[in-house]
């Protein structure tokens, strides 16, 4: 009789609710605890999905920024080599056309050699910024693809190459509307590419590479894009921020 | 490259002076290259019909000799190999050609501002601005051994038409085209 006075004594119901007062309590907590782990994964993940895309866009742009200037670079070149084809100039002196084409090397420091080829694939001319000229050499160009592959309204643009195991070249071929005014052919240094596009490449990491194609004449050029740097590449080869995996010039 | 350069500029010579047969090539040995500087020298000479009479100079008293050497033997031009001891002595080669009448052609265009016909070489400005780009990497953390090795893209010819007026050279349209700097 005691004993049941005590259990229904205030002291003793305390006890009870006291502890279910506690266990509602933990588990409001922990409920509210999750949904506060929970919204933060969710935050985190949507804001990192945002920044990747938004990096994703921007290496994009950058790449299509590369590309124009890229793009730009090479018809640049062309058209300097344009000179050497108009058909007013084809009429001229060889002596002519080698002033028009050190006119060329003077205005376009990134090409190295230049040399014009008859409509026989015989060379007339060959200028070079560091080789010694050549005027009416004869050398057989016929069997090289720049020759074979060059039409009116084609520019040719060969593979990157290296010399010297050291920088990238690319051969650009450019024939006027008469192949009997001659073939232009230029070897163009592709390091001056670089100073226009390395600085502008994407630098965070965990980006993945994306790719374009520069609409350049009729012989686009795949470029692409990497955390690393922008590179351009032709082919099989490519030419990035290390060398010496080069191979030799077309027709060397 | 330097050894390119010191037969490119033989050609540039002649073209100035079409009946130029004989070349004196004045150069410290002991600059690094010099032996390919003169076997470059040497073959394309003998490619363009010219005659090279080499005179190592590693010093103020071989410099002596030469100039005794070349008074006695006298070529058409010189063509001087660039470097710290051309540079230091340069104004005395300068006088000694100018005495002479003798054309000079070298590589970097402190000469043609001493008195130098003609220098044709790497853009120095542009050199010195990749230097700074790889210093700057190498500060970044890349590793030296791991750095492409990189040859001159950009190159500049300096005409000295003062010294030409004075030796009665006329300068052919060819090299007033590719000239990047005129002294006048």
């Amino acid at each position: 009789m005691s004993e049941s006075r005590e259990a229904s004594s205030p002291e003793a119901r305390a006890g009870p609710r006291s502890r279910l007062a506690f266990k509602y309590a933990a588990l409001m907590i922990s409920v509210m605890g999750a949904v506060l782990v929970v919204n933060g994964l969710v935050t985190m993940w949507m804001s990192f999905a945002d920044q990747k895309a938004k990096l994703a866009e921007q290496q994009k742009l950058e790449a299509q920024l590369a590309a124009t200037k890229i793009s730009q670079f090479v018809r640049e070149i062309e058209a300097q080599l344009q000179w050497m084809l108009m058909a007013p100039w084809a009429s001229s002196s060889l002596e002519d056309r080698r002033i028009d084409g050190l006119r060329i090397l003077r205005n376009t420091p990134a090409i190295a050699e230049l040399a014009l080829v008859g409509a026989d694939g015989r060379e007339e001319l060959k200028l070079s910024r560091l080789a010694t000229d050549q005027i009416g050499s004869g050398a057989d160009w016929s069997r090289e693809p720049a020759i074979a592959a060059v039409a009116p309204d084609r520019p040719y643009h060969g593979p990157v190459y290296h010399q010297r195991n050291s920088e990238p070249y690319m051969r650009i071929a450019m024939v006027g509307a008469r192949r009997s005014a001659g073939i232009v052919v230029a070897d163009v240094n592709l390091k001056l590419i670089w100073d226009v596009v390395a600085p502008k490449s994407a630098s965070a990491s965990g980006a993945s590479p994306m790719s374009l194609t520069l609409p350049v004449g009729s012989s686009p050029i795949p470029i692409s894009a990497s955390c690393s740097g922008t590179r351009m590449q032709r082919g099989s080869t490519r030419c990035g921020s290390r060398l010496g995996h080069g191979r030799t010039r077309p027709g060397d | 490259m330097a050894f390119e350069f010191a037969a490119k500029r033989l050609e540039l010579l002649q073209e100035m002076m079409p009946g130029l047969k004989s070349v004196a090539v004045i150069g410290n040995p002991e600059h690094p290259g010099a032996n390919l500087e003169r076997a470059y020298s040497e073959e394309t000479a003998k490619r363009l019909g010219l005659t090279i009479d080499y005179k190592p100079t590693p010093n103020r008293a071989s410099l002596e000799a030469c100039f005794e050497a070349l008074e006695k033997n006298k070529p058409q031009a010189i063509s001087l190999l660039a470097d710290g001891f051309a540079i230091q002595f340069r104004q005395i080669i300068m006088e000694f050609a100018a005495k002479h009448r003798l054309p000079v052609i070298s590589g970097w265009p402190v000469f043609a501002h001493a008195g130098a016909l003609c220098t044709y070489g790497p853009k120095q400005s542009e050199s010195y601005r990749r230097l700074g780009y790889f210093v700057s990497r190498i500060l970044k953390g890349a590793k030296a051994a791991e750095l492409p090795v990189e040859r001159p893209t950009k190159f500049e010819l300096m005409l000295n038409l003062k010294t030409a007026r004075t030796l009665g050279i006329n300068v052919p349209r060819s090299m007033l085209t590719r000239a990047d700097e005129v002294i006048e």
